[in-house]
């Protein structure tokens, strides 16, 4: 394969627009399970009153149409004496990163036509994960540009808080899956869904969690906790916590700039999901069903008989397409997860907030990557 | 692909070429340091995205995470927090500064001279492809980047930059240049330190709080 076909494009192009249509509609649906959940746990009647002919589709018309367009005809407010240009950019500066940060994210095994492998992953970075932690790590410029561009106390205040938030726990977030990387030894997100097929001690699931029996949990939980400190929502929404702060970094912005931030912090929760899933649940790995190596025969099935149609030319997509449903009921269910969370537990003092990252989460990261190490080595892993 | 025509990693190579000159120009021209700052970042994070099109995926990724994510940051700090922006001054050329403009062009003119051969056979190359050519005509996986297909992701020569052949040549080869490098910035840390640290004022008497107590009671009385 030595020149690049226009259909090579096309599939690139088609993956790209999946990855991000997927990331976007992730995050609106999101919008929609933290209202209806929020409502259900407060023993309340959520989102109800949008409705089209008579169908509120259990307040999905009230999430994903009114309030979207509510935002877009309210107007668009920039305090005075703040630059225009700056004042715009600070909102996109935090939804890019975090829209792009999917893209080395393998989801599902590769389809194998005749003529060529169509691998279901964006771009196969050697340095997979890397590259989710570097675009977070630019994540900070929205927060930090949005207070400053404000002109307010109450938002500068908040992007203070915001950055120093997500510079600390960012040390946690990378160091609690350093052991992980030990033990897979790989940085590709594509290897290490690979190496978690099949099962360990005959019934449990071989995912990320399970390796190294405890050690992995504790890296799990490490890890959980960062990624939803960096998500900037309860318990620890300090940065925009309105008792004290009226709305934080985002006090001054209002319309659909307002619903960008927003739309940015569900992404990271999807992004958080995501990456939870891809390290430590296997990815698109179903337990006690290889889906990479899956032979469906459908034109032989009771179904392809009765039509008398020629399934069989789907076996190749089968696979993954069910691998595909299972990563997306996995990354599911840790949004769900983490809207539960939000909307059960209080929030954190500012002291206790960072005192729970520097004096006990990073010790017991720092130790779990010593102790995994040690058992990496002894072990005669990589 | 043959250097008769442009391919598509040429194309995206002179696009961010073009771009991260555009940027860098803006970080010397613009006159609010933030401005200055938030160009740079773009500046880093371009050259990231040309380090990616050489398939030198992890220096590219590190470019972003250190420079552009961490290193950065912390520039913005500064101007936000202490308020570089009073200092700002319109640009004025004087002695000294027609002294410092003149030493500039001293020194790119010795580095330019110094290695003009390689820097005249890389623009070369660059211009005329054949660095990219000759890194999409030995790999395999630079269509596998680009197309995301490959039917040998396997196979990967060492044109290619992996986090395996880094470790291999940092904590391997050139380990002792590597903890060298380690113990100067050690002490360059250290030394930042003491010269940041301030002495703290001697407590002279008529200062202290007593002083003061009296004082205020003295005037309110």
């Amino acid at each position: 394969m030595n020149s690049i076909s226009i259909v090579d494009i096309l599939i690139v192009l088609a993956k790209a627009i999946f990855v991000m249509a997927a990331t976007l509609k992730l995050a609106a649906l999101n919008t929609w399970i933290e209202r209806k959940a929020s409502a259900l746990i407060q023993n309340r009647i959520g989102a109800n009153r949008a409705s089209i002919l008579g169908f509120d589709l259990a307040g999905i018309f009230n999430t994903l149409v009114a309030d979207p367009v509510k935002a877009l005809f309210k107007e668009d407010f920039v305090p005075r004496g703040v630059s225009q240009f700056m004042h715009s950019l600070a909102p996109f500066m935090g939804v890019f990163p975090i829209l792009i940060s999917l893209a080395v994210v393998p989801f599902g095994p590769p389809i194998i036509l005749e003529s060529r492998t169509v691998t279901l992953q964006l771009v196969n970075l050697n340095v997979g994960i890397l590259y989710v932690f570097a675009m977070g790590s630019l994540a900070v410029y929205g927060t930090v540009l949005a207070g400053w561009v404000s002109k307010n106390k109450f938002s500068l205040f908040g992007s203070l808080r915001a950055s120093a938030q997500m510079i600390s726990y960012e040390i946690t977030f990378g160091l609690s899956i350093i052991g992980l990387i030990a033990i897979y030894g790989t940085l590709d997100l594509n290897e290490i869904v690979n190496l978690q097929s099949g099962l360990v001690y005959g019934f449990l699931p071989n995912w990320g969690i399970f390796a190294f029996f405890p050690l992995n949990i504790i890296a799990f939980v490490i890890f959980f906790v960062s990624a939803m400190a960096e998500t900037k929502r309860a318990p620890f929404d300090l940065p925009e916590s309105e008792s004290e702060l009226v709305a934080g970094y985002f006090t001054e912005y209002s319309g659909m700039k307002f619903l960008l931030f927003w739309l940015g912090e569900f992404a990271e929760i999807v992004v958080a999901a995501t990456l939870v899933v891809v390290l430590f649940f296997g990815g698109w790995q179903l337990p006690y069903l290889d889906l990479a190596t899956i032979q469906p025969d459908l034109a032989n099935t009771a179904l392809s008989r009765f039509f008398n149609i020629n399934f069989g030319v789907l076996d190749p997509y089968i696979g993954p397409i069910i691998a595909m449903h299972v990563f997306a009921v996995k990354v599911l269910l840790f949004c769900i997860l983490q809207v539960i969370i939000r909307w059960t537990l209080p929030r954190f003092r500012y002291d206790q907030l960072i005192n729970l990252c520097w004096k006990i989460m990073l010790p017991i990261a720092l130790v779990n990557v010593v102790v995994t190490c040690y058992f990496v080595a002894t072990s005669g892993g990589n | 692909m043959n250097t008769e025509s442009l391919s598509i990693l040429n194309i995206f190579m002179f696009i961010l070429g073009g771009l991260s000159l555009v940027s860098g120009l803006g970080v010397v021209l613009s006159r609010k340091s933030l401005n200055s700052a938030l160009c740079l970042v773009a500046t880093m994070f371009l050259i990231a995205g040309q380090f990616a099109l050489m398939r030198a995926d992890f220096i590219a990724t590190l470019q972003v995470m250190l420079y552009a994510g961490a290193i950065m940051i912390l520039f913005v700090f500064v101007i936000m927090l202490l308020g570089v922006e009073k200092d700002a001054e319109k640009l004025s050329f004087s002695v000294p500064s027609y002294f410092s403009i003149s030493f500039v062009f001293l020194f790119f003119g010795i580095l330019f001279f110094g290695f003009r051969d390689g820097i005249i056979t890389s623009a070369k190359s660059i211009v005329e492809g054949s660095y990219l050519d000759q890194l999409e005509s030995t790999t395999e996986p630079i269509n596998n980047f680009v197309t995301g297909t490959s039917s040998n992701p396997v196979l990967v020569p060492d044109l290619v930059v992996t986090p395996k052949s880094i470790g291999n040549s940092i904590l391997v080869d050139q380990v002792v240049s590597f903890q060298a490098i380690g113990i100067l910035l050690l002490a360059s840390i250290v030394g930042a330190a003491f010269l940041a640290q301030t002495k703290k004022a001697p407590l002279l008497p008529g200062r202290g709080l007593k002083a003061m107590k009296e004082k205020h009671g003295s005037s309110t009385n």
